[in-house]
């Protein structure tokens, strides 16, 4: 063993000394084995990480700054067409640690002369309360945070929040709803897809359209202001696919502005509002009769007299005073003749037929403001008779909407929707209620009210429309107002091969000179419908079809109509019920 | 000192700077990435600004109101409808035009009067005026360009304007 120690100087060692340096030297290279082995195992590690899991591992190291210091933005809510209803920005506020205020009143003064919505007092005595956080306000521009800033007091900082901004503003307010100043939904479909909602991500896709949300809007406020109605609730739904379309209550309210709204405003009348709806209820009761096989087209019932129930009378508001069959029926509104009908079924039919469509239970759709019917238990004979024709049951127009979708889509009821299915072409699941024979009666009979009965005002030329009015006496803690009406008109276009439902229901409308008085479901109603189906036609490219004329339907139906005489029918008009 | 020891020792002071400059490029690579990021985070908050400006402006009672001030336009009724079929479509060539029917003869040639012979035989001479130079308003021009300019910073709002009309101090 030789060793370079003592600057070329040999030195050789033996003997026992010899054995302690070899011993030392394997207990070296022990530890140098181990170290490299530390060392390898770090390499492969890293040739690992570098090589192999380099994608998996850089992914979280960079978002994750990103990410973990923002709270995702609300999801957008936008129309069917993709029109902003709802979005969420984001805005700074400003708040103050109250313990490190020196001058308060003096910061008050400051502040206020930025913010305009502050008063000098109310920010003095937050400012001077002590505590660790106070806020000054919520939601400042850009330009006032700049201010605040360049104030430079160590108390005062800034906090970003993100605030719901609605475009639309009044346009669906209680559909789309509202959040409260924290970004929770707490009305409408806010409310109903919180969840969702807060996670972020990809706007919800509504299914309705702002044009004919306008357009409904538009049309029934029209009609509000002009008779001097309580409000109103309009309603347009497919009949296909069971989209709501548009869905108006007024009086309504701007969420931006939340503050200013009364409850009134923010109550959804066509999904919360129980309403009598009075003779539109005739197509739910006579389409049972049709359906059981039991009552035909030609069957006569005799309305030449009131019918003496218990202690109730049933009348008719503008007698005939003799048989009619049951288009005459439908046609002129004959509350005797359809409470006879009701009374030839049996006791139950009537009643599992509105179970059927719905009529007894909360109507499945996407917000939490949905109406529980009010309908009569137990359920007695003389309520068969009265349901039949709108009186003692009491449902909101969705509900209504609904059923009469199924009623003349060929029989399906379907759940009604507010939100775009993920796959377009998926079909929609529904029961049936009645056949496709019944369906395409009822249609007739429909058509023909608008052609030459009491829906004539929702004619629209060019459109085939049918419809069936409805007013009913407005009922007040379970009394019966004479003077006031719950006045509706159901529409479905084009009746010949339907696509769409138009609801439009008017709450205590007042009769005007030019309706001589009246406050129907024929004159202030149906105008809402006729006017909604006329833009909206050409809007949708809905061919329209010049063939149809009022004179070919009346002739149509004429093996069915008595003592019918062309025009006759648009008579009733002013004695709709 | 070896040959060996000092080749590791310039390899491990490489190495050591090698590794020092990447981890420092990581490390610029890193503050451009957030700065990045950052930018896009701002991008898509200006895009939802935008988008919800852009949603402002096309409410449809606004629409309606500017189309009703600004066209000449009514909603389209179902009555302007007509169908394919309805269209009177070209046929083949419209038939030719009967041939026109000789009611007289050619006129017998007429003698020119010597006069007018004379005229023609004459020749003119016509005095073409220089074209004057043409005269550009300048001023008046320039007037419509601030006119123009002052119409547009009128109907352009911004959206600071758009927040505060929300109620949004």
């Amino acid at each position: 063993m030789a060793f370079d120690l003592f600057h070329g100087r040999k030195l050789t060692i033996s003997g026992t000394q010899a054995q302690m340096l070899e011993q030392a030297r394997l207990r070296l290279v022990w530890v140098v084995m181990v170290m490299m082995m530390g060392y390898i195992a770090i390499i492969l590690r890293m040739g690992d990480l570098c090589l192999l899991h380099h994608k998996s591992m850089s992914l979280p190291a960079n978002n994750g700054a990103v990410a973990a210091n923002e709270k995702p933005l609300r999801a957008s809510i936008v129309d069917r067409n993709g029109n902003l209803l709802a979005v969420s920005l984001r805005m700074a506020s400003v708040y103050a640690n109250a313990k490190m205020v020196h001058d308060p009143a003096k910061l008050a003064q400051k502040l206020a002369a930025i913010l305009p919505k502050q008063t000098t007092g109310e920010l003095f005595k937050r400012l001077s309360s002590g505590k660790g956080f106070v806020w000054i306000q919520r939601f400042i521009t850009p330009k006032q945070e700049y201010a605040i800033n360049a104030l430079g007091d160590p108390a005062i900082r800034f906090q970003e929040e993100q605030r719901r901004i609605y475009p639309d503003a009044n346009l669906a307010a209680q559909v789309v709803g509202y959040t409260d100043i924290d970004s929770h939904g707490i009305a409408g479909i806010e409310k109903f897809f919180n969840k969702r909602l807060a996670a972020g991500g990809k706007p919800l896709r509504l299914t309705l359209d702002m044009r004919i949300q306008h357009i409904m809007r538009q049309d029934l406020a029209k009609s509000v202001k002009t008779f001097h109605a309580l409000g109103g609730a309009g309603i347009v739904m497919d009949v296909t696919t069971g989209e709501i379309i548009a869905m108006v209550s007024l009086p309504d309210f701007d969420p931006n502005h939340l503050g200013e709204a009364t409850n009134a405003e923010k109550f959804d009348r066509a999904t919360l509002g129980d309403y009598e709806m009075g003779s539109t209820f005739k197509t739910f009761s006579i389409a049972a009769g049709l359906d059981s096989g039991k009552v035909h087209l030609y069957s006569v019932f005799d309305a030449s007299h009131p019918l003496k129930i218990d202690q109730f009378t049933i009348h008719d508001f503008d007698a005939k005073d003799r048989p009619l069959t049951i288009p005459e029926i439908y046609i002129y509104s004959s509350n005797i003749g359809t409470a006879k009908m009701a009374q030839s079924l049996g006791p139950d039919t009537i009643e599992n037929f509105y179970r059927t469509l719905g009529f007894m239970q909360q109507v499945p759709i996407q917000v939490p403001e949905r109406a529980m019917p009010l309908y009569p238990s137990p359920w007695r004979l003389v309520n068969t008779l009265t349901a039949a024709f709108g009186h003692g049951i009491a449902v909101s127009p969705l509900h209504v909407v609904r059923a009469a979708s199924a009623i003349v889509n060929g029989g399906i009821l379907l759940k009604p929707t507010l939100v775009m299915p993920d796959d377009p072409n998926a079909a929609p699941e529904g029961t049936r209620v009645i056949s496709a024979d019944t369906s395409a009666k009822m249609r007739r009979m429909l058509e023909l009210v608008v052609a030459g009965g009491t829906g004539s005002e929702a004619w629209v030329k060019g459109y085939d429309v049918g419809g069936k009015t409805g007013t009913a006496d407005k009922n007040k803690n379970g009394k019966y107002e004479n003077h006031a009406n719950i006045s509706s008109f159901l529409g479905v276009f084009p009746i010949w091969h339907p696509r769409y439902v138009v609801l439009a229901l008017l709450d205590d409308p007042q009769g005007t000179k030019a309706t001589y008085g009246f406050s129907t479901g024929g004159f202030t109603a149906a105008p809402v419908v006729g006017d909604v189906i006329a833009r909206m036609g050409p809007l949708y490219g809905i061919q329209p079809r010049m063939d149809i004329t009022r004179k070919r339907i009346e002739k149509e139906m004429k093996p069915y109509l008595k003592e019918y005489k062309e025009g006759q029918a648009i008579a009733a008009l002013s004695t709709d019920n | 000192m070896r040959k060996s020891t000092l080749l590791w020792l310039v390899l491990a002071a490489f190495c050591g700077t090698a590794l020092f400059h990447t981890s420092q490029k990581v490390h610029d690579e890193r503050n451009k990435l957030a700065a990045l990021n950052a930018s896009i985070a701002n991008e898509k908050e200006s895009i939802r600004v935008l988008n919800a400006e852009w949603g402002y402006l096309n409410n449809p009672q606004r629409l309606e109101t500017l189309a009703k001030t600004y066209l000449h336009m009514k909603p389209l009724t179902g009555t302007q409808f007509i169908n394919v079929e309805d269209i009177p479509l070209r046929t083949a060539a419209p038939p030719a035009p009967p041939a026109p029917k000789i009611v007289a003869e050619k006129p017998a040639a007429i003698k020119a009067h010597p006069r007018r012979l004379a005229a023609v035989e004459r020749p003119m001479t016509i005095r073409i005026r220089k074209p004057a130079a043409p005269v550009y308003f300048k001023k008046r021009h320039k007037q419509r360009d601030n006119v123009l300019k002052s119409r547009d910073a009128a109907t352009a709002r911004n959206f600071g304007d758009v927040i505060k009309s929300l109620g949004v101090e």
